[in-house]
């Protein structure tokens, strides 16, 4: 009877251990699923207005935490940002106090967001957060910037209890207002340079293989912000092409007034392209020394060796929707030194073993001719 | 009597009429495996005025003989030229010669009417020639017929985009951000908006480190920059610790000699886009390290050029932020602190 008992209890315990198990691998499995903090969406806004103008617009904010209970209130808060000459990434300007003068390209003083404090408590919960700018009306005409910050951090209030790092993470949602008026745009390239895999320049140009990125420095000279297109046309010396080798701004990328940006486009399509090879931390000594690099073939494509001109050319659209273009060329030379170095090396080799044979052997004949004189002398 | 013998013969009439007009051979609607295929045919929708080679298949279960008619009506279909007998050809279980009472002329609902066949059940193909049909100028589902004397089909045949359904969805462009543990488990703790790494208590024998990892996710294709902001030095607010780049290039932090530093190390993107580290501030070598000096920034100190979408834990795609301290014998007692500011945002 203790026995049956005990058969019996196998099934019910074998079931709820299952269950148990199940349970745990699921919550395990959810557990691994990216949670990505705070989420904004859009990341950048852009308006057009007029001075005296009124403006509404929104970022949407969503929570996506692991800790699925903490309280999450969102400080929205306007900042004015500038270029910083070579990228597109936003440099956020600090004012000392309120009263100190502003860029020229200042938004954040017309900027209201409508609620200063944004309770999100439900997981995966999204509250558009609203913001209206105010143009002033005796504001000048061109685009003016500022970012929309949304931070947890209320007043980067420290504890200080313990030695420690406090962290604010903050996200930010750019906006743009672009307002009528004397608009000015002009364009003009200031630089363009060639760099290889690792964004070194070479001596005069002379790269031993491709890739060769273009990076031309663009200077926006006007008051409104530009996102210019165009074409890099890569041809043999003294020859033009017509067929563009590469697109200029493939990704868009923006101009502030006043501002430069090197926008850079790579040149691959060869029959040899260096790349390289992909190390960690378990990569020998040896290897990322001698191995950094892989050589790889593109059978079908041409060599590209040889004397290039580099065009390129930039389009964009004036204040008066005309299109403009910026024109600026530069040499390059493909060759593949090192490997003909090589050979040079070989054929010197080659023709030194070939005279230090043909002496030697000449050297052998003449002391034979000798021993063959003396030997008739003697007879 | 008579009468009742007369209604009785009419009915028995009657009867006898409608038992006959019963026995009157249907067709059963018997074909099976209908299709049109051939050059301009696509499954789910051809092109509107496209020229057509097509191919009728449909499978029999009685047999056809030579003396039978084929009836085959191709609704939406235009010919452009007289089809004759020669251009039509038949397949499968199918021999002898087609044979056409007349030419079809060019015309819009092209019918064919084909006799002298003999074919046995199975699959049956009748071919029309090249250049001899076209689609027609209206999109829609159009019914192909198919008629023999035993029995009969149809099915549709679609022209232009009348059957097609557009799914359209949006994807916007997003940006996410959290400051989670070196291990990419956890997030760090929240205390009223700010995240805490701990260096414990201090001593001159150790060098203590707080590591903690910045995880930016987005779709944008230009992708993500992340600046850096401090508010103060390493600071009790009298005494500001010794500031060094530490490692790498920089100075070996060692226990006893007070230095405060950080070290970056951008990881990498799941899109492949290149990571690239601010060389003003943490350097070329993945060791650099970033000297902190007070309200330094902000500024941005890594940038991707483009997605990122780092998994639940992800310690490839995240960038890992360590700071380490060593303090000397003459380091005042206190608890030390500075408040450092990320921001995360889309490259413009």
């Amino acid at each position: 009877m203790k026995n049956k008992f005990s058969r019996l209890m196998v099934i019910p315990t074998v079931l709820i251990l299952a269950m148990f198990i199940l349970t745990n691998i699921a919550r395990a499995q959810t557990s691994a699923s990216p949670k990505y903090g705070l989420i904004i969406s859009p990341l950048i806004q852009e308006y057009k207005g007029k001075p005296g103008d009124t403006i509404k617009g929104s970022f949407r904010v969503t929570r996506d935490f692991q800790d699925t209970t903490r309280s999450v209130t969102i400080y929205p808060y306007a900042k004015d940002f500038t270029s910083d000459g070579t990228t597109g990434n936003p440099l956020w300007i600090e004012y000392s106090n309120p009263d100190e003068v502003k860029v020229d390209s200042s938004l954040e003083s017309w900027i209201t967001i409508n609620d200063k404090e944004v309770s999100i408590q439900k997981e995966a919960e999204s509250k558009d957060i609203t913001f209206t700018i105010n143009i002033p009306k005796n504001a000048t005409g061109g685009t003016k910037q500022a970012g929309i910050i949304f931070t947890e951090n209320k007043s980067a209030d420290k504890l200080s209890d313990t030695t420690q790092v406090g962290i604010s993470s903050d996200i930010a949602g750019l906006v743009f207002v672009d307002v009528e008026g004397q608009r000015s745009i002009n364009l003009d390239i200031s630089d363009v340079n060639l760099t290889d895999l690792e964004g070194n320049t070479q001596l005069f140009n002379i790269f031993e293989y491709l890739p060769v990125t273009v990076n031309t420095t663009v200077k926006n000279n006007g008051n409104s912000i530009v996102e210019p297109g165009g074409d890099i046309f890569i041809s043999p010396s003294g020859k033009t092409e017509i067929t563009p080798t590469l697109a200029f701004n493939q990704k868009a990328g923006r101009i502030l007034p006043k501002s430069s940006r090197v926008i850079s486009e790579t040149w691959d399509n060869a029959f040899w392209v260096v790349s390289k090879n992909q190390l960690n931390s378990e990569t020998s000594l040896v290897d990322s020394i001698f191995n950094k690099y892989n050589l790889g073939f593109n059978f079908g494509k041409n060599f590209k060796i040889g004397v290039f001109d580099v065009v390129v050319k930039v389009i964009y659209f004036n204040e008066k929707s005309e299109a403009a273009l910026a024109t600026k060329t530069v040499p390059l030379i493909i060759f593949p030194w090192k490997i003909a170095l090589g050979i040079l090396f070989v054929i010197i080799l080659i023709v030194i073993k070939n005279i230090i044979v043909k002496k030697v052997k000449k050297n052998r004949e003449t002391k034979k001719t000798i021993v063959k004189e003396k030997e008739v002398i003697k007879e | 009597m008579k009468r009742i013998f007369l209604y009785f013969g009419l009915i028995l009439g009657l009867l006898i009429v409608i038992g006959f007009v019963d026995e009157v051979p249907v067709k059963a609607s018997g074909l099976t495996s209908m299709s049109i295929t051939g050059t301009g045919i696509l499954l789910n929708a051809s092109g509107v005025n496209t020229p057509i080679t097509p191919t009728i298949n449909f499978t029999i279960t009685n047999p056809v003989i030579a003396s039978d008619t084929i009836v085959i009506i191709l609704n939406g279909v235009n010919t452009v030229a007289s089809v004759n007998q020669t251009d039509i050809i038949a397949g499968g279980t199918c021999s002898g010669s087609v044979s056409m009472p007349s030419v079809v002329h060019p015309s819009s609902n092209v019918s064919f009417v084909i006799t002298g066949l003999n074919c046995s059940s199975g699959a049956v193909t009748i071919s029309v020639g090249a250049s001899l049909l076209t689609t027609s100028s209206s999109g829609g589902n159009y019914s192909i017929d198919i008629d023999t004397p035993s029995d009969t089909g149809h099915f549709l045949y679609y022209i232009g985009n009348t059957n097609q359904i557009r799914f359209t969805g949006t994807i916007t462009p997003t940006i996410s951000f959290s400051i989670r543990n070196a291990d990419d488990s956890a997030e760090l703790d929240n205390v009223g908006g700010l995240k805490f790494c701990e260096f414990g208590v201090l001593t001159t024998t150790t060098v203590s480190t707080c590591s903690y990892r910045l995880k930016v996710g987005t779709n944008a294709a230009n992708g993500y920059t992340v600046s850096y902001k401090s508010d103060t030095e390493f600071s009790n607010g009298l005494h500001n610790f010794q500031n060094a780049a530490i490692g790498g290039i920089g100075t070996a932090i060692v226990a006893g000699t007070e230095d405060y530093g950080a070290i970056l190390n951008p990881g990498s993107t799941t899109s492949g886009a290149i990571v690239t580290r601010n060389l003003a501030n943490f350097g070329s070598n993945a060791l650099n390290a970033y000297k902190i000096t007070g309200t330094s920034g902000p500024y941005d100190i890594y940038s991707s050029a483009g997605m990122n979408a780092p998994s639940g834990t992800d310690t490839t795609n995240t960038a890992l932020m360590t700071h380490e301290v060593a303090i000397s014998a003459s380091t005042p007692t206190g608890n030390y602190l500075h408040t450092v500011v990320y921001t995360v945002s889309a490259i413009y």
